[in-house]
């Protein structure tokens, strides 16, 4: 193996230890920006958390997480755009995509397949923004 | 003699990622979470390259780009951005900004380090001996 491959691996290992944090993290900030809708801070937290994982998801080796992440953050686009205000559906759409993106992390760190991928984030963004 | 480099990012795990890639007798890596305070950070550590991540809680990497720029001993610095926004209306504008080279998040541990070794053979001895 080479040094760099041996690299992405520990890199890769940390990172899926530390999933269940950011998946916490996730859901806090969530809850901070439902309970503060018009606040513009509290929503940049939660953006700048979602952005953070479109580059490291990848980076560190789970695509998915990427993938997933980007649908989010084109998601949060409309809010920062102000053409969609937040409301109890598109709070739950959010709640269960996190839920999704702890799926991914999970499958990743179990080895076992994951039945929902980032596709059904980007549905779930679809419908919600219809 | 290592080269000196500074990272401002505000992601950890970015900023662990590379510290762990630049890590050995190459590099020596100043990392910079805090984009506010990352110009004084980047004036007491001299470094031969900056490495910025563009979008930042209360100043962007564009910002700060444009401020590293506004010092005269940093006028020929190379600064490069590492970010995740693949806009190409914002890479040019990086590049006006005085970026030499644009890294797109997410990336490969081998690829950073060929771009970063890339950048300072050709910018990194502005200082007139670095490296």
């Amino acid at each position: 193996m080479t040094a760099d491959k041996a690299l992405e691996q520990r890199m890769r290992k940390m990172y899926l230890s530390e999933s269940p944090q950011k998946v916490e993290n996730l859901r806090a900030l969530l809850a901070d920006w439902a309970g503060k809708p018009d606040d513009v801070e509290v929503f940049q937290a939660f953006e700048r958390a979602i952005h953070n994982l479109v580059g490291s998801g990848a980076s560190f080796g789970i695509p998915r997480i990427t993938e997933a992440a980007t649908a989010f953050e084109k998601f949060l686009d409309w809010f920062k755009a102000k053409r969609l205000t937040l409301n109890p559906q598109r709070l739950a759409v959010m709640q269960e995509a996190i839920q999704e993106i702890d799926s991914i992390f999970i499958g990743e760190r179990t080895g076992l397949p994951v039945e929902l991928s980032s596709c059904r984030i980007l549905t779930l963004f679809k419908k919600s923004t219809q | 003699m290592a080269w000196r480099i500074c990272l401002v990012d505000d992601d950890s795990d970015i900023l662990t990622l590379v510290s762990a890639t630049l890590a050995g007798e190459e590099f020596e890596l100043i990392t910079l979470s805090d984009p506010t305070t990352a110009l004084e950070g980047i004036q007491r550590a001299q470094p031969d390259l900056v490495i910025l991540d563009i979008e930042m809680p209360r100043k962007s990497g564009l910002e700060l780009c444009s401020e590293i720029r506004e010092k005269p001993e940093f006028r020929q610095m190379p600064i490069v951005f590492l970010t995740s926004r693949s806009e190409p209306k914002l890479k040019v504008k990086g590049m006006e900004k005085g970026a030499i080279e644009y890294i797109m998040k997410p990336f490969r541990i081998s690829d950073l380090l060929l771009r970063i070794r890339a950048v300072l053979a050709v910018a990194g001895n502005w200082k007139g001996g670095a490296g």
